[in-house]
C-alpha cells in the first residue's frame, strides 16, 4: 500500500520529563505515541479508540504537526509533512484540519461566525472573491441559516457551535480532517445530528476522516476501519463491524463489554469481561505487550515478547497484536 | 407501607435571573423505597440534578427559590422545611451524595483519610484513632489497593476512578440509607466506569442502600436501576419499572431518546436524531413541552396540562394522547 493517501510510518512522540529550574535533569519519558504505523486510503473514514491517556489525542495532533513528533515519518498525499517548516507548511496546513471536542472552548468568543469563517478563506483561498457568498455557502453545507452569520459563538448551543467548527475546518477545502472527540461534549440527541453531518460531508466531499473517540458505539457508526490504541500502540485494526462484532485482541474485548447497553433484559444477563485496576503510566510501560498486567489471557511469554501484529484465518482483514491471538481463538 | 423512605411532592424549583424566571423543576413527584434502586434521565437542562440538589438544599437562594413541594424523608422529616439543624444532621449521616467530577469535589489540600474521616467527627461522638480505622475499612471495602500507604495520599495523587472510588468511600463511611450518585461515572473511562458501577451495585446489597442515580446515559439506566424516571425540560414525562420503560415505552419523548442511541441503531443508514431542540425554561408553554419535536403531537398537546398519569399497571405517563388512548 505505497500509493496510500495518508501514510503513518513508525510516528513516535515523546515527551521528556525535566526537573529543576536551571539545571534541567532528564527524569524520564512520556511515550505516548510509540510506533504508529497507519494507511487511509482517500475518502476512508477511521475510527480511532482507546481510553483517555492511552494517545489517541496525541497521535491525532502528531499527524498534522501541531505537535512535532520524535521519530517517523507522515506522508500526505506524496509530501512528508515532518519534514515541512515554517511558510512551507502554514500552506499545506490548508490540505489537513482539525475539529476538536469542545466547541465552547475551540471557537474565538470574541469573534463572529462571518469573521471565523471569512479569516479561513481569506488565509487560504486567495482566488475566492465573494467572501460574503462563500460563507453563505459553508453555513449552508453545516446546517446554520445563513442569516446567523452576525451572531457569536455565545449564542448558540452546543450542537450548533459544533457545526460552525465544522464549517470552519471545510473553509480551506482540506482533504483531511481529524475531529478530536467531536461528539463527546454533546447530548446523544445532539450527537446523532453531527454524526450524520460529519457521514454526509464525507459522502458528498470525499473527505479523509480520522474520528477520534472513546465511545465505540459512536465509532462503529461513522468508520470504514477502527483502530483500538492502547498505551500509545495500536493494538487492533480492522473493519468496523468487525472489530466490534468479533473483537480479537483481549483489550478490544473488554472495551465492547465494558459498554452498557441499553437493554435491561440483556443487559443484566450478559457476562461482563471486568479488567482489573487502570492503564499502567506511559512513562514506564510494561515490558512485552504493554496490556500483559491486565490480561486476563496473559502467559509469562507476554512480558518479555513484543507482539506483532497477525491475522486469523476466518477474518483476514482484521489485525491484532497478541502472542496468543491463535491460541485464544 | 413502612418501607418508604422518600417522598418527594409536587417540587416545583425556579431560577431567578436577568434573563426570567428559569423553570428548572416543575412539579415533580416520585417515591423511594429503601434499598430500591431509582434512575433519573434526561438531556442536559432537563432538571435532573436541580431535582437532587432541591431534595439536600445545596442550592444557593438566592437565585434558586424552592416554590413549592415536600419531600418527606423516613415518613418523619420534611427535608424541604425542616430546621438547618435538623437538616445537618442527615445530610451527609443518613442522604449521602457523589458527584460528577470527583476533582472538584474532593479538597486538594486535605489528606484523603482526614475527607473520608471528617463525616464521622461531625456525626459520630468518635475518637479520631476509631475514625482512622474506620477509614481505612472503608478504602479496603472500596477496593483501594495499598489503603495504609494511599491513606496519607492528596486527591491530585490518585486517578479519576480511584478519587470516585474515594468520594464512594467518603460517602458510605456513616452507613447511610440513601446514596445520590449525580453522573458518577461520566467522567470516567468505560472500563473504569465498569468497575465503579459495579462497585456501587455490590455496596448497595451488602448494606440494603437505597440509590437515586442520575444520568444521561440509557445504557447504564438499563443495567443499574430498578425503576426509572423519564425527565423534559425540568418536568417528570414518563415513570415505570426498568423493563416497562425500556420494552414499552408509554411517552414519544421516551421513545424518541431510545431510538437516538447509536449503538441500537443498524450501521450504514443515517442516525435517527430528535428533531429541533429542548425548549427555553424562561419561556415554558402552558402544554406538554415535548409537542414542537413530537412526531404524535396534536392541536392540544400545546394547550393542555400535562400530569403524570397511570396508563398501564406501574407504569405512569405524562402524554395527553397516551393518557386518552390515543396511541
Amino acid at each position: 500500500m505505497n500509493n496510500a493517501f495518508l501514510q503513518v510510518d513508525d510516528l513516535k512522540t515523546h515527551f521528556t520529563l525535566e526537573k529543576g529550574v536551571i539545571f534541567k535533569k532528564h527524569i524520564g519519558t512520556v511515550r505516548a505515541v510509540d510506533g504508529v504505523t497507519l494507511n487511509l486510503a482517500q475518502g476512508e473514514v477511521l475510527g480511532l479508540v482507546g481510553e483517555s491517556g492511552c494517545g489517541k489525542s496525541t497521535l491525532g495532533r502528531t499527524i498534522l504537526q501541531l505537535i512535532k513528533p520524535t521519530g517517523g515519518k507522515v506522508v500526505l498525499n506524496g509530501t512528508d509533512l515532518t519534514s515541512l517548516h515554517g511558510a512551507d507548511l502554514r500552506r499545506a496546513r490548508a490540505d489537513f484540519q482539525m475539529i476538536f471536542q469542545d466547541p465552547y472552548a475551540s471557537l474565538n468568543p470574541r469573534m463572529t461566525v462571518y469573521d471565523t469563517l471569512a479569516e479561513a478563506i481569506t488565509l487560504h483561498r486567495p482566488g475566492v472573491e465573494n467572501i460574503a457568498q462563500e460563507v453563505a455557502k459553508l453555513m449552508e453545507k453545516v446546517g446554520l441559516s445563513p442569516r446567523f452569520q452576525k451572531k457569536y459563538p455565545h449564542e448558540f448551543s452546543g450542537g450548533q457551535r459544533q457545526r460552525i467548527a465544522i464549517a470552519r475546518a471545510l473553509a480551506v477545502e482540506p482533504k483531511l480532517i481529524i475531529a478530536d472527540e467531536p461528539v463527546s461534549a454533546l447530548d446523544v440527541s445532539i450527537q446523532g445530528q453531527i454524526i450524520n453531518l460529519l457521514n454526509k460531508l464525507c459522502r458528498e466531499m470525499g473527505l479523509t476522516l480520522i474520528f477520534i473517540s472513546h465511545d465505540l458505539s459512536v465509532v462503529k457508526h461513522i468508520s470504514d476501519r477502527i483502530a483500538v490504541m492502547y498505551l500509545g500502540k495500536i493494538v487492533e485494526l480492522g473493519p468496523a463491524t468487525q472489530v466490534f462484532e468479533r473483537p480479537l485482541h483481549p483489550y478490544t474485548k473488554a472495551l465492547v463489554s465494558a459498554v452498557p447497553i441499553p437493554d435491561p433484559a440483556r443487559e443484566k444477563s450478559r457476562n461482563r469481561l471486568l479488567l482489573p485496576g487502570e492503564p499502567p503510566s506511559p512513562i514506564s510501560p510494561p515490558l512485552g505487550c504493554p496490556f500483559h498486567p491486565r490480561c486476563p489471557y496473559a502467559i509469562e511469554a507476554c512480558s518479555s515478547v513484543v507482539p506483532s501484529f497477525e491475522s486469523v484465518p476466518s477474518a483476514p482483514n482484521q489485525s491484532a497484536a497478541c502472542i496468543r491471538l491463535k491460541e485464544i481463538h | 407501607m413502612d418501607k418508604l423512605l422518600l417522598n418527594v411532592k409536587n417540587l416545583s424549583t425556579t431560577f431567578h435571573t436577568r434573563n426570567g424566571v428559569v423553570r428548572a423543576v416543575n412539579d415533580v413527584s416520585f417515591t423511594l423505597n429503601k434499598g430500591e434502586t431509582l434512575g433519573i434521565v434526561g438531556e442536559s437542562g432537563s432538571g435532573k440534578s436541580v431535582t437532587c440538589y432541591s431534595l439536600l438544599r445545596l442550592l444557593p437562594q438566592p437565585p434558586a427559590r424552592i416554590e413549592s413541594g415536600t419531600a418527606v424523608f423516613d415518613q418523619t422529616v420534611n427535608l424541604l422545611t425542616c430546621g438547618l439543624k435538623e437538616l445537618n444532621g442527615i445530610r451527609g449521616k443518613r442522604i449521602s451524595m457523589i458527584f460528577q467530577d470527583p476533582m472538584t469535589s474532593l479538597n486538594p489540600f486535605m489528606r484523603v483519610e482526614d475527607q473520608i474521616m471528617e463525616p464521622l467527627l461531625i456525626h459520630e461522638r468518635i475518637s479520631r484513632n476509631d475514625a482512622r480505622a474506620r477509614a481505612l475499612q472503608a478504602m479496603k471495602d472500596v477496593g483501594i489497593q495499598d489503603a495504609v500507604n494511599r491513606m496519607k495520599s492528596y486527591p491530585h495523587q490518585f486517578s479519576g476512578g480511584m478519587r470516585q472510588r474515594v468520594m464512594i468511600a467518603m460517602a458510605l463511611i456513616t452507613n447511610p440509607d440513601l446514596l445520590i450518585a449525580d453522573e458518577p461515572t461520566t467522567a470516567l473511562d468505560v472500563t473504569v466506569q465498569a468497575q465503579i458501577l459495579e462497585l456501587i451495585k455490590k455496596m448497595q446489597t451488602d448494606r440494603g442502600l437505597a440509590v437515586i442515580l442520575i444520568s444521561h446515559d440509557l445504557g447504564v439506566i438499563a443495567g443499574f436501576c430498578d425503576r426509572v424516571m423519564v425527565m423534559y425540560a425540568g418536568q417528570a414525562v414518563e415513570t415505570g419499572t426498568t423493563e416497562k420503560i425500556f420494552q414499552q415505552p408509554q411517552h414519544p419523548y421516551t421513545r424518541a431518546l431510545q431510538r437516538s442511541i447509536p449503538s441500537l441503531q443498524p450501521k450504514g443508514k443515517d442516525l435517527y436524531t430528535i428533531p429541533g431542540l429542548p425548549p427555553d425554561l424562561t419561556r415554558l408553554s402552558p402544554g406538554c413541552p415535548f409537542t414542537p419535536r413530537c412526531e404524535s403531537a396534536v392541536d392540544y398537546c400545546s394547550k393542555e396540562k400535562i400530569s403524570l398519569a397511570e396508563v398501564k399497571p406501574g407504569q405512569f405517563s405524562a402524554c395527553l394522547r397516551v393518557q386518552k388512548g390515543e396511541i
